[in-house]
């Protein structure tokens, strides 16, 4: 591993801590560089807000948990409406049984990340607020 | 250090002073635990969805930290997991296995605009894909975190003796594969 040697390859350039300052505020506006990696401009300072902003929506209830209440207390309403209304339609509360399932299987078996790719912040916001709506 | 990481702990928990202590969490931590995940998943994009999820996480579970390991090995650990996750969720996704979608990503690291390693670096990450998930985590905390066995041990939850084989065994891969 000789090739790749990490012991303080770095150096400075002269005069570097005359002018320290000054550097740090152009480093704060300067791209950053880890072993051949890089980010985009100001990265960590839009990533702080970013992090704080996603941080004040989040709740101890998980978006999953809530998806997945709502999926599931919606496959119930849908059942319990379902059921009275046609006695001649087995097929259709079948199918829709079998639709539910296979929804609220699916849901169980992904993780945050693919469900959170099939929303928008948009489509988000409105079933948290509807939720609490439906419990006030 | 402890009465600071005990002070930060008890402001996170308390619902007054949470949004204070958790922005001085992000500030203090968000660099170290980025690069951490990069050197994971390679490609910004994919680090800086994960970063972000490892600190929604942490936001979330901090009631449950119990203080039996530091605090940074606890947000390390979870950074770590939401790699993991977040790259299982990918290959699955695409039907690829874990390793044959890392070694796709490296080798896209030539055409990356956030990648500037020369050539050996770049050769270099192209071996560490071809680790196993374990042996390149290990590899990658121990070769560029320059982090002791010790605590890498409190993070993958896994016994030193173990962990030195794993970093033995990746060396030794990478160190033959640059003699070929």
């Amino acid at each position: 591993m000789t090739d790749f040697n990490t012991k303080n390859p770095f150096k400075i350039p002269e005069n570097y801590f005359k002018e320290l300052e000054k550097n740090l505020i152009e480093n704060t506006q300067a791209s950053q560089t880890e072993h051949g990696f890089n980010v985009p401009k100001n990265y960590f300072n839009s990533l702080e807000e970013t992090i704080l902003r996603k941080s004040k929506k989040s709740s101890p209830f998980s978006r999953r948990k809530l998806i997945v209440s709502i999926s599931t207390l919606a496959a119930a309403l849908a059942v319990l409406f379902t059921i009275p209304r046609s006695q001649n339609s087995e097929n259709q509360i079948e199918e829709q049984a079998f639709n539910d399932y296979l929804e609220s299987y699916y849901l169980e078996d992904m993780d945050g990340y693919e469900i959170l790719s099939m929303l928008e912040d948009n489509e988000i916001d409105p079933y948290f607020d509807n939720s609490i709506k439906n419990y006030k | 250090m402890e009465t600071q990481q005990s002070i930060i702990i008890s402001s996170l928990q308390e619902p007054e002073t949470r949004e204070k202590a958790f922005k001085l969490l992000v500030q203090e931590y968000k660099e170290r635990l980025y690069w951490h995940i990069r050197k994971l998943v390679l490609n910004h994009d994919d680090a800086n969805d994960v970063v972000q999820n490892t600190f929604i996480k942490i936001h979330l579970n901090i009631h449950k930290f119990k203080g039996e390991s530091s605090l940074y090995t606890w947000m390390y650990r979870i950074a770590t997991n939401e790699s993991i996750n977040f790259i299982n969720s990918k290959s699955t996704k695409m039907g690829l296995q874990n390793q044959e979608w890392i070694e796709a990503k490296a080798e896209g690291l030539k055409a990356d605009s956030y990648f500037d390693g020369d050539e050996a670096t770049l050769t270099l990450q192209k071996l560490i894909a071809k680790l196993p998930e374990k042996q390149r985590i290990v590899f990658n905390m121990k070769y560029f975190d320059g982090m002791t066995y010790q605590s890498i041990s409190e993070i993958l939850d896994t016994s030193v003796g173990a962990l030195k084989a794993s970093y033995h065994h990746a060396v030794t891969k990478i160190k033959s594969k640059l003699n070929d």
